[in-house]
């Protein structure tokens, strides 16, 4: 009844139908429930109060004045993302603007969903010039918690800005994860998204990024540990336009358990990205015989003078590192439990905060005291 | 200046020449139920036949368009003609054949190749072989060489019925369908239990008439332990409205047999060659895909490899070369279907002066294959801003015993390679001509020298005033 | 006499069909250090591979005996435990795991014990400041974009802190500067003499022994061992070299 099917992550050039890896359906249950995200800020930046009132945290845009952070001229309902439209079309959903002024400065946000809730928040960011925000977002529920949790998150980073997303997934074994980003750079700006991707059933997570301004650069890092019959599905997409952009992409992750991934990644030299460097790396440990492991790497281009590298590795555990783990006394099993493991604290060494890092090993911990 | 003059000259005196079609048969254009029935009585089907045609033409108008790939909108089937017959019987003699049609070939350097490195040749001019001869020693080893017709009626008629088709259904894709109704001509060869055939079988497809389509079929079948070499190659004069080429090609590889399929095609740039490759390799066995790309105005080229039996094994090594006026997706397929499976693709695409090429490939690991491993290379030269190049590869895994490898990398050529051969006083256009010579030579390196060193030539031709 | 350490006998050992070691014989005490020498391709690598029990190399007769155990078909991570350690000529790259966590996961799989962090951090400091690593090298992902040589300390940092009884140590020298080797001959010296630990050290370079003390000498050529001698073989090949030993 109160399902909505929406086409998402699209590959940005379509190939045999039959694969199955052009896009994805999934039907998802309409967003009722208000999630009030909780919001902390430090340093120079503020949410702006005429999109959303009632978050406790810092309200001022490095202005005195509350109230009066000027309006963006950035229009973000019209950004692109990952996803793609239909997430936009999603709903209403709870929206946070979030702005950085020039100096240093971190916004934690945390959606922590109750049992059954269905929710669907959108986070703004706009990095004004010269800003450096880091951006940490965690996604929590109960282990047993069902329900689905849905959120866009765009960002617009000015000139030279930097923004750095951290995005931590660690919800309920049955929630449905809808995670879209959309990123416009200008030049000399930089964007860089980690996303740790463990709990849930059905995660899908898009992440497109217009490199537009001359010299912007996009570091993307996903990790996730796939288990009991989890389907991860991911679009990432860079599209170069500005001169001298680069990109670094890499997808690191572990599947078992009738766990299934798609990963899609796109790097996209359009005319103009001239002096553009891509590269994008992905690397697949497969554990059990029952898992679904595809992937879908492209380089489209039609520029000249760029360089576009992409590898990827896929299967069990290499012979030889097993052989040399195990010559400094690790067990077969330890070794490639260990090396599992390090696919999500590689990442989490990026995180560069300690208590979303203790987070992480915490629910990791639990996992494993499952006794999955 | 000058020199490209010369270079026109020797385009056309190679390839793009044409002759009056004034004695063919020609039937009539477009695509009906009765033009479908009258091809099969011309060439005097067996009633199995007739019935396969009109069931694919049903497939056919039933079935869509690609969503996917480069546009086919300038092909119009109402305005292709799907048959058109030489004035000639099939001859086992050079100097039976029509002069014209000789003259042809002879530009072309079949019946000297013939002569020096090639066990045997069938050459095709617009829909049927004009020509098929194999060596005596090798006809006496039982290798079976001759053209579809012949096959279908001869004693081999029940291998054929077998065989027909089935490992490219005319469910497969439309123009597969559009194959299975109006296919004429092409080749049929059988290497017997553990016959090596010590130097290549070759046909020859030359499309001649304006406007029309060649649709050949080549089935192979190599017994166990047997071992061909097996060389296509095409071309066909330019003509201002669209040509199409919907061939197909089945390989069937026994048990610890071995078959190379080595193709340049130089298609004119006004041909749409929409053709369907496979190869279903058993036990122990290989097939080894070589290719050149360099013709028609589109390209849908996908040769696949189905690895059915346990170790076998297959080589994809490809290059595509993408100038003015073409759209060219090609690639390859891989199905792992058993353990201990392997594949390796190596393959280089070059765009230039507007062209377009596509690298897409699918890999498919299937939960039987384990032990299977795989490692694809696809690398793209870009030669200047205009050009576009695409790389699409998908891979799809479903077992955790298996080892998978991927590697892409797009660029130019180095200015510091371009440089370095200048300051040993090689041009400008020379210097850009052999490192793009050089980037190709994963296939030139895999080719009898004769064709390596045409292939190079076509590079040059390409290459030829791409300097301001 | 001392109770042999490692007692091998007879060894024969295949790479897939191909038999590269025949009837290997060797005898190495608690604290000896044994030199192997021998030409490029005589299977030196292939015996270390062999002794530490690498898959793919098939043992297809003889015995590896070990702590008076016989060890042949024993998987690699037991012998390590035992108290085996192979150097690797090329160490392997291990993405997402420093160096430190590695050796300490390493050392309380050894022990059976968990070790306090703040006792293993000032274990491995020593050990580092032995081999002039940086301490930086040791929260970086194991070998993972290391040089050459850094990668040959870090195998030697990780004999010293695994403290076997017999270290095998598979062309250490190779690759490494003047400087590299002064340093990682120094490490081996001190677990020569500060652990009491049995060395087999297989090179085609004398250098790395100059500050060694050597009790025996073998020499490996086409699968076999053709000499066997006191420490002052080495001299004799830095001088002369394997010819006059292949031609016999």
């Amino acid at each position: 009844m109160d399902k909505i099917e929406m086409i998402v992550n699209q590959l940005p050039a379509p190939t045999w139908n039959r694969l199955r890896m052009n896009e994805s359906r999934v039907a998802v249950a309409v967003p009722k429930d208000e999630c009030e995200p909780r919001v902390a800020l430090q340093g120079s930046v503020c949410l702006n109060k005429q999109q959303s009132a009632r978050i406790p945290g810092k309200n001022c845009c490095g202005c005195e004045q509350m109230a009066t952070c000027p309006v963006s001229g950035i229009d973000f309902p019209a950004m692109p993302t990952g996803m793609g439209e239909a997430m936009t079309q999603l709903g209403e959903g709870k929206r946070i603007h979030l702005v950085a002024d020039a100096g240093k400065s971190t916004a934690a946000v945390t959606l922590r969903y109750a049992d059954g809730q269905k929710c669907y928040n959108r986070l703004e960011i706009e990095a004004k010039p010269g800003s450096e925000l880091t951006v940490f977002m965690t996604y929590i529920s109960t282990a047993s918690a069902k329900g689905m949790a849905a959120v866009q998150t765009k960002i617009a980073a000015a000139k030279d800005a930097k923004v750095k997303l951290v995005q931590v997934q660690l919800l309920g074994r049955d929630f449905v994860h809808l995670n879209d980003v959309g990123s416009d750079l200008a030049a000399g700006a930089s964007f860089e998204a980690l996303q740790l991707q463990l709990g849930g059933t059905q995660i899908y997570n898009g992440v497109r990024t217009e490199l537009t301004g001359e010299g912007a650069n996009f570091d993307a890092a996903i990790a996730y540990y796939g288990r009991h019959g989890q389907r991860i599905d991911m679009n990432f997409v860079a599209n170069h336009h500005g001169k001298k952009t680069t990109c670094n992409m890499t997808a690191d992750g572990v599947l078992q358990q009738g766990a299934f991934k798609l990963y899609r990644g796109t790097i996209d030299f359009k005319n103009g990205s001239a002096g553009a460097l891509g590269d994008e790396k992905e690397t697949v440990l497969l554990l059990s015989d029952d898992v679904v492991n595809q992937s879908i790497p492209l380089i489209l281009c039609s520029e000249e003078d760029v360089q576009g590298n992409h590898g990827a590795s896929i299967g069990k555990l290499d012979e030889d590192l097993l052989f040399y783990m195990m010559s400094r006394g690790f067990s077969e099993s330890d070794a490639i439990d260990m090396m599992a493991k390090a696919k999500i604290e590689g990442l989490c060494r990026r995180i560069e905060d300690e208590e979303t890092v203790q987070l992480v090993e915490r629910y990791l911990e639990g996992v494993i005291a499952d006794g999955e | 200046m000058e020199e490209k003059t010369y270079v026109e000259d020797i385009d056309r005196s190679l390839y793009d020449f044409r002759n009056e079609d004034k004695d063919a048969y020609r039937i009539e254009e477009g695509l009906t139920r009765e033009i479908v029935e009258q091809i099969s009585r011309e060439k005097h089907d067996p009633e199995w036949m007739r019935e396969f045609r009109l069931k694919s033409l049903e497939i056919y108008n039933n079935t869509p368009m690609v969503q996917w790939g480069p546009s086919i909108e300038g092909l119009n089937m109402d305005n292709i003609v799907t048959y058109v017959r030489p004035n000639t019987k099939m001859q086992g003699k050079w100097e039976d054949v029509p002069d014209d049609i000789k003259d042809t070939f002879e530009r072309l350097g079949i019946p000297q190749a013939e002569q020096t490195s090639l066990a045997g040749v069938g050459a095709q001019y617009d829909s049927e072989l004009v020509y098929h001869n194999v060596r005596k020693e090798v006809e006496e080893q039982g290798v079976v060489y001759t053209d579809m017709e012949s096959a279908l009626n001869g004693p081999y008629a029940d291998m054929v019925k077998e065989h027909f088709m089935k490992l490219v259904p005319p469910t497969d894709h439309k123009f597969a369908a559009l194959h299975g109704a109006v296919w004429s001509g092409g080749s049929f060869v059988y290497v017997p239990k553990g016959v090596k055939v010590a130097i290549p079988l070759q046909s020859y497809f030359r499309l001649n008439a304006k406007g029309a389509g060649q649709f050949e079929h080549t089935l192979i079948i190599v017994d166990e332990g047997a071992d061909l070499h097996f060389i296509e190659g095409c071309s066909a004069p330019k003509y201002n409205v669209a040509n199409l080429h919907a061939g197909c090609v089945e390989l069937f590889i026994a048990k610890n047999a071995k078959l190379r399929y080595s193709t340049i095609e130089n298609w004119s740039k006004n041909m749409y060659n929409l053709n369907t490759k496979r190869a279903l390799v058993s036990e122990g066995g290989t097939i080894e895909w070589v290719s050149g790309s360099f013709g028609s105005h589109v390209s849908y080229l996908y040769p696949m490899s189905v690895l059915n039996g346990e170790g076998a094994h297959s080589e994809f090594t490809g290059v595509t070369f993408a100038g003015h006026g073409q759209n060219l997706d090609t690639g390859c397929k891989v199905v792992h279907n058993a353990p201990h499976t392997t594949s390796l693709v190596n393959t280089r695409s070059i765009s230039k002066s507007g062209g377009i090429s596509t690298f897409r490939s699918s890999v498919v690991v299937t939960n039987k294959a384990k032990h299977a491993k795989s490692s694809v290379s696809c690398q793209s030269l870009m030669l200047d801003n205009i050009s576009r190049s695409d790389t699409i590869p998908a891979i799809d895994v479903r077992t955790a015993d298996a080892d998978i490898g991927h590697e892409a990398k797009i660029g130019r050529i180095s200015d510091d390679a371009v440089f370095y051969l200048m300051s040993r006083g090689i041009s400008e256009e020379e210097a850009r001509a052999m490192i793009v010579s050089g980037f190709a030579d994963n296939v030139s390196k895999e080719l009898p020298l004769e064709y390596a060193v045409e292939m190079n030539n076509l590079i040059r031709l390409e290459m030829q005033g791409s300097i301001g | 006499m001392a109770e042999e350490l490692l007692q091998v006998r007879n060894l024969q050992v295949n790479v897939e069909d191909k038999q590269i070691l025949h009837s290997i014989d060797l005898d190495i005490k608690p604290g000896e250090t044994h030199v192997l020498m021998g030409p490029n391709g005589a299977g030196k690598s292939t015996l270390g591979y062999a002794l530490m029990g690498n898959p793919k190399y098939t043992v297809t007769g003889g015995t590896i005996v070990f702590n008076g155990e016989d060890i042949t078909k024993l998987s690699v991570d037991k012998r390590a435990k035992a108290g085996m350690f192979l150097s690797f000529q090329n160490p392997l790259e291990v993405p997402g795991i420093s160096l430190s966590s590695f050796l300490k996961t390493a050392l309380e799989q050894q022990r059976g014990v968990r070790i306090k962090a703040w006792d293993f951090r000032k274990e491995l400091r020593q050990a580092m400041a032995l081999l002039q690593m940086d301490n930086k090298y040791a929260e970086r992902d194991l070998n993972t974009g290391f040089s050459g040589g850094e990668k040959k300390k870090a195998e030697i940092l990780q004999l010293l802190m695994l403290n076997p009884q017999l270290a095998i140590l598979d062309e250490t020298d190779s690759g490494l500067d003047v400087d590299a080797v002064k340093i990682v001959s120094q490490g081996i010296k001190t677990f020569q003499e500060h652990r009491n630990g049995a060395l087999l050290i297989i090179t085609h370079n004398t250098k790395i022994l100059e500050a060694l003390h050597v009790d025996k000498t073998h020499i490996l050529a086409n699968g076999s061992i053709i000499k066997n001698a006191g420490p002052e073989l080495v001299d004799e090949i830095s001088k002369h070299g394997f010819e006059q030993f292949l031609q016999k």
